[in-house]
């Protein structure tokens, strides 16, 4: 059951993620809100992980500089509900690790999911974009590819660096027991 | 477990590695192919030079490749096909190479410090519009395999 200081937390961070967005706007395919969603799913659960994705979308797919196309917008809506449900089954896997002892360890297999999540999110909406105006899928797959490749790396680096101290943080701050802190 | 085991984790950062590396092989191939297809036809200054005195030049001559150009041109070019490595020339209209006399054939490009020696095969040698290239018939060092530049 979710408490006010949680559901605080969610709007928080879908807050920072929407706010970070705009802020990001200038750099094409480089954004922290797919790694909000992940370490909101990690945390929260896959369910508010996902959740909290397609919040963020709803809002961000229809007021976006770049425009608006209802296929697309419904499509990134779904693909990024991916790193909720990754985040969360990656905390219930993680959840008898003990973060210090495994830091290094930990940090890579974040940074590869990162990779990977990001991979299949960008295959998705590449495959919807291709339908939706007429381009032949393998054109718009390869020709996406730079772009992928931006989404793809940032998104390892910032997963593999910046999950664990995210996380930790908090788990601390809604008492997860993880950490020692009593709920 | 899986965090503890070096393999794993190695096999998790080669599989990053094989999706960055093939994503960005599939990109440079398609660019590759994509901008082969567009280049077409274009309009280079053909020569050939027989190492004896005589220079017979077709300006205008049009070809993807030198290899396009020469046939395009009308010469009869004997030769043999490396596959990728692109093809060998051994004889232009009848003049054969030499091995034992160290004399082969080789192509030049005229640039602004003079004639360049052609460093890949005449048929992966995509030309540019108003290019001079020259086939040159010449002796070759036979210590050195250098080529001699056309006069």
């Amino acid at each position: 059951m979710l408490n006010a200081k949680k559901i605080c937390l969610i709007t928080v961070i879908t807050a920072l993620c929407l706010g970070s967005n705009y802020a990001l706007i200038g750099i094409p395919n480089f954004k922290v809100m797919d790694f909000f969603v992940f370490v909101t799913g990690f945390v929260f659960g896959p369910v508010i992980g996902a959740s909290v994705g397609i919040m963020i979308w709803l809002i961000y797919g229809v007021m976006n500089p770049y425009g608006f196309a209802p296929q697309v917008w419904i499509s990134t809506m779904l693909s990024e509900t991916i790193y909720g449900f990754a985040g969360g089954a990656l905390g219930k896997w993680t959840a008898s690790i003990d973060f210090n002892e495994n830091h290094l360890s930990l940090s890579i297999l974040f940074g590869a999911v990162g990779l990977v999540t990001t991979l299949l999110y960008d295959l998705f909406t590449n495959i919807v974009y291709a339908f939706s105006f007429r381009v032949p899928l393998l054109v718009a797959i390869i020709t996406g590819v730079p772009f992928a490749l931006l989404h793809e790396i940032s998104n390892a680096i910032i997963f593999g660096v910046c999950s664990i101290p995210l996380i930790i943080a908090l788990e601390k701050f809604i008492g997860g027991e993880r950490f020692g802190v009593k709920k | 477990m899986v965090l503890r085991n070096k393999w794993a984790l190695a096999s998790i950062g080669l599989l990053c590695w094989a999706i960055v590396a093939s994503s960005l092989s599939a990109y440079y191939y398609y660019q590759y192919t994509d901008l082969e297809a567009r280049v077409g036809e274009a309009p280079i200054n053909l020569g050939i030079d027989y190492g004896n005195g005589t220079r017979i030049w077709y300006n205008g001559t049009l070809g993807r490749t030198i290899y396009d150009a020469m046939i395009n041109a009308g010469w009869t070019v004997k030769s043999k096909d490396y596959g990728p490595m692109g093809i060998y020339i051994n004889a232009i209209n009848g003049v054969e190479e030499e091995p034992s006399n160290y004399k082969y054939w080789g192509w030049w490009s005229w640039t602004a410090y003079g004639w360049s020696h052609g460093g890949t095969a005449c048929n992966k040698y995509v030309v540019s519009s108003g290019e001079t290239i020259l086939w040159y018939y010449s002796t070759v060092d036979p210590v050195t395999f250098e080529y001699s530049p056309p006069p």
